[in-house]
């Protein structure tokens, strides 16, 4: 018995784990961070409207949550909350513009998802990102233009 | 027979644990220098499940598809400066130093007088590629690990994360000596 109780903590062990979802990570932000998502009634929807039709970056769908307040330790308590399961692929570091940009990706089927985290000086935006397989080939081959397409489209 | 699994895994790894580059915390500094700083990093899992989506039926894709296929990972780390000699040659050495030994060789060093712009080609007896490509205000270092024979380099320009121009005009990268003697062996 202990035996088979033993295998079965192995196996579940062995299993790999569930990518965190874009809901769990922006609570654990906000619990990291101590601060609380911007409230947007309505614009979730607007947004997905316009994803709907325009097509962002190849993305079939977003999702996005804006942070106000001190954001030094934003990229961190985003890896964090990510976990192992979303891999950061390009991080892009501004000096210029005073931005950080870390892009993370997971795959999932058929299709990818990417978590784009961009933070500056009182602000930071985390979007989360569907994309139907082959347009990934347009983020690996220029990820910082096809980021600044999709911030130009949400703004 | 599970002693010679084991081996032929422990030398895979190993290899592929010596073409990948350390970047040390000195040359990540150089980040607080540059105006941007761009870091791509692509673990096999994504260049392999990115790869089945490059069309066999278009020829770039499909070129590109065949190089992706044998990569096990590619690095890239990017700075872009505002003012010329931002970085030193002391700073490119932590790079340089790594690919000193003999199993890595030096394929291409090209020096443009007229653009200040230098481009060196490491390739690793197993495979994988190291460039270094400095102008006066950027400096591009493209790590890539696997299989990768120079002369398919270009095709992976502009992909990737790495540079479009990442082989210098006029030089051209010959193929690994291994490739060339299957090549020399089919003409025979």
């Amino acid at each position: 018995m202990r035996r088979l109780i033993l295998s079965l903590v192995l196996v579940l062990a062995a299993l790999p784990a569930g990518a965190a979802s874009f809901q769990s990570i922006v609570e654990r932000v906000e619990s990291d961070l101590g601060v609380r998502k911007v409230r947007m009634p309505g614009v979730g929807m607007l947004v997905n409207s316009f994803v709907f039709v325009k097509r962002p970056g190849g993305a079939s769908s977003l999702n996005l949550a804006t942070f106000e307040g001190e954001m030094t330790r934003f990229q961190a308590a985003v890896q964090r909350a990510a976990g192992r399961e979303w891999k950061p692929m390009v991080n892009v570091h501004s000096r210029r513009d005073k931005e950080d940009v870390v892009i993370y990706v997971h795959a999932v089927n058929d299709k990818f998802e990417l978590l784009i985290a961009s933070s500056e000086a009182g602000e930071a935006t985390l979007v989360q990102l569907k994309l139907e397989g082959k347009k990934i080939l347009d983020w690996l081959r220029d990820p910082v233009q096809m980021n600044g397409t999709v911030s130009s489209s949400i703004q | 027979m599970r002693y010679r699994i084991v081996l032929a895994l422990a030398v895979s790894v190993g290899a592929l644990a010596a073409q990948q580059l350390k970047f040390t915390a000195a040359f990540e500094k150089l980040a607080e220098k540059a105006s941007e700083t761009v870091n791509v990093s692509l673990d096999p899992q994504t260049l392999g499940f990115a790869s089945k989506f490059l069309s066999d039926g278009n020829k770039d894709e499909a070129q590109a598809k065949k190089v992706v296929s044998k990569l096990t990972g590619i690095q890239v780390r990017s700075f872009e400066f505002d003012k010329e000699g931002a970085y030193t040659d002391a700073d490119v050495n932590d790079i340089r130093a790594q690919v000193k030994g003999p199993e890595w060789s030096l394929i291409v060093s090209s020096h443009s007088k007229k653009d200040r712009e230098t481009a060196e080609i490491y390739l690793h007896r197993d495979g994988g590629l190291v460039i270094i490509a400095a102008e006066p205000k950027e400096l591009t270092v493209v790590n890539i690990m696997g299989k990768i024979d120079p002369s398919e380099l270009r095709s992976l320009g502009g992909q990737f994360g790495v540079p479009k121009n990442i082989v210098p005009n006029g030089a051209t990268p010959k193929p690994s000596p291994a490739k060339a003697k299957d090549k020399d062996e089919e003409e025979e």
